[in-house]
């Protein structure tokens, strides 16, 4: 019987691991050079932050941290599945990078009080980094939301095409009840989830882009009035679970995107897999 | 875009000085990129930034914690250390799976040889 907290950490190191690889793949890319070379760094602070995270868990696993990152199969991967996806344009990639990084705030505050005295520990430290990659992000938030036209259209599009899956940030991790009853977890998921939304919806209506969080239906939907003054239907766009009661986004419901904690992944993932663990799996144990 | 002279203190009561330019709409994001681009490895342990042609410098508001504060042993590039003992453990290594680099690089991988074969 595996340790309870071995889930919990393999997922918090595992999101860590595949969006730095993924914001690693700017390199060289980004609009500009100061950009590409502030978003390497960022990619690196990530796989940083998995590799203590994996040395962690090495006791509890019984394997060493290059194994757990590098030599298991793709669904042994508990990250979610927002971490996996491709940069696509600029405007998905700050989109994504501030829900990430916004909604890892939320979990690793609470985690600096767990029981798990090692995990805490190590969270502390590694949140003397993250608050960089939240300011990273809060610039770029702002730029985009305030920007020109054609930026914010893009920003619109991409926080529309990342919100869902980010909701499954906080997908129960396997054995979560017990890891709040021991107190590992300080705080349930759907708990910080919450919180989290407040905070998005907060930023959204700042900027006037909370209709990004507006859960549309299709056929027999909501009625938009179109520029010739015209009613027809609206656009699909569909959030799930997430509502506005009392003035306040709340989560109902289910995840879109879930299934990341227990091992499902996209097809997104089988090619990054490919690409990230080729060279482990060609020569295990390699050293250059 | 303006451009920003960037200014560091190498250790604490070190005097400013200039290590580097870079390009940033306006000083928030320049702080910004300002410490991504030229503290990473712990370069400094503040910086200023002074827009070019002007004489105001703006001192980063916390410095605390640039350059990182986990591990970044990984980030240095130490792979072409001792690349001749490398080379040959390869080449024993392929020795042994039977295979060996039976032929020099192509001429034109090989600029200098290249450049002195056209001036002789």
């Amino acid at each position: 019987m595996p340790d309870p907290r071995l889930g919990l950490v393999l997922a918090l190191a595992d999101d860590e691991l595949v969006l730095g690889h993924r914001h690693s793949e700017w390199t060289g890319w980004a609009p500009y050079l100061e950009e590409d070379l502030a978003f390497s760094s960022i990619g690196q602070d990530e796989i940083g932050h998995a590799r203590l995270l994996y040395e962690l868990a090495e006791r509890l696993a019984g394997k060493d941290a290059d194994a757990l990152a590098l030599g298991r199969e793709p669904g042994e991967y508990r990250h979610a599945i927002l971490c996996e996806r491709p940069n696509g344009e600029w405007g998905y990639t700050i989109a994504r990078q501030y829900l990430y990084d916004t909604a890892d705030d939320v979990r690793l505050a609470s985690l600096e009080g767990s029981s798990f005295a090692e995990l805490a520990a190590a969270v502390r430290t590694i949140r003397l980094e993250e608050k960089y990659h939240l300011e990273h992000a809060g610039q770029w938030f702002e730029r985009l939301a305030n920007g020109p036209v054609e930026a914010r259209q893009r920003f619109a599009h991409g926080l529309e095409g990342a919100i869902g899956e980010a909701l499954a940030v906080f997908e129960e991790v396997p054995d979560e009840k017990a890891l709040v009853a021991d107190g590992v977890l300080p705080r349930s998921n759907e708990d910080l989830l919450g919180e989290w939304l407040g905070r998005l919806g907060a930023d959204l209506d700042r900027v006037s882009l909370d209709w990004v969080l507006t859960s549309h239906t299709g056929a027999d939907g909501e009625m938009v009035p179109t520029s010739s003054g015209e009613i027809e239907a609206g656009p699909t766009l569909t959030v799930p679970g997430v509502e506005r009661r009392d003035g306040r986004w709340v989560h109902v419901g289910e995840f879109a995107g879930q299934g990341g904690r227990r091992g499902r992944h996209t097809e997104d993932f089988a090619a990054l897999w490919e690409e990230m663990t080729g060279l482990y799996r060609a020569l295990p144990g390699a050293t250059w | 875009m303006h451009i920003w002279d960037v200014l560091s203190r190498r250790r604490d009561g070190d005097p400013w000085q200039v290590v580097g330019s870079i390009n940033a709409p306006d000083l928030d994001l320049a702080m910004m990129l300002a410490r991504e681009t030229h503290f990473r490895h712990g370069e400094g342990t503040t910086f200023a930034l002074r827009r070019r042609g002007e004489d105001q410098t703006h001192e980063c508001p916390d410095p605390s914690g640039i350059g990182g504060v986990v591990g970044k042993e990984y980030r240095r590039q130490e792979g072409y250390v001792g690349v001749g003992a490398k080379l040959k453990r390869v080449h024993a290594l392929m020795a042994e799976r039977g295979l060996v680099i039976d032929r020099p690089r192509p001429r034109g991988h090989r600029p200098r040889a290249a450049k002195e074969a056209a001036g002789a």
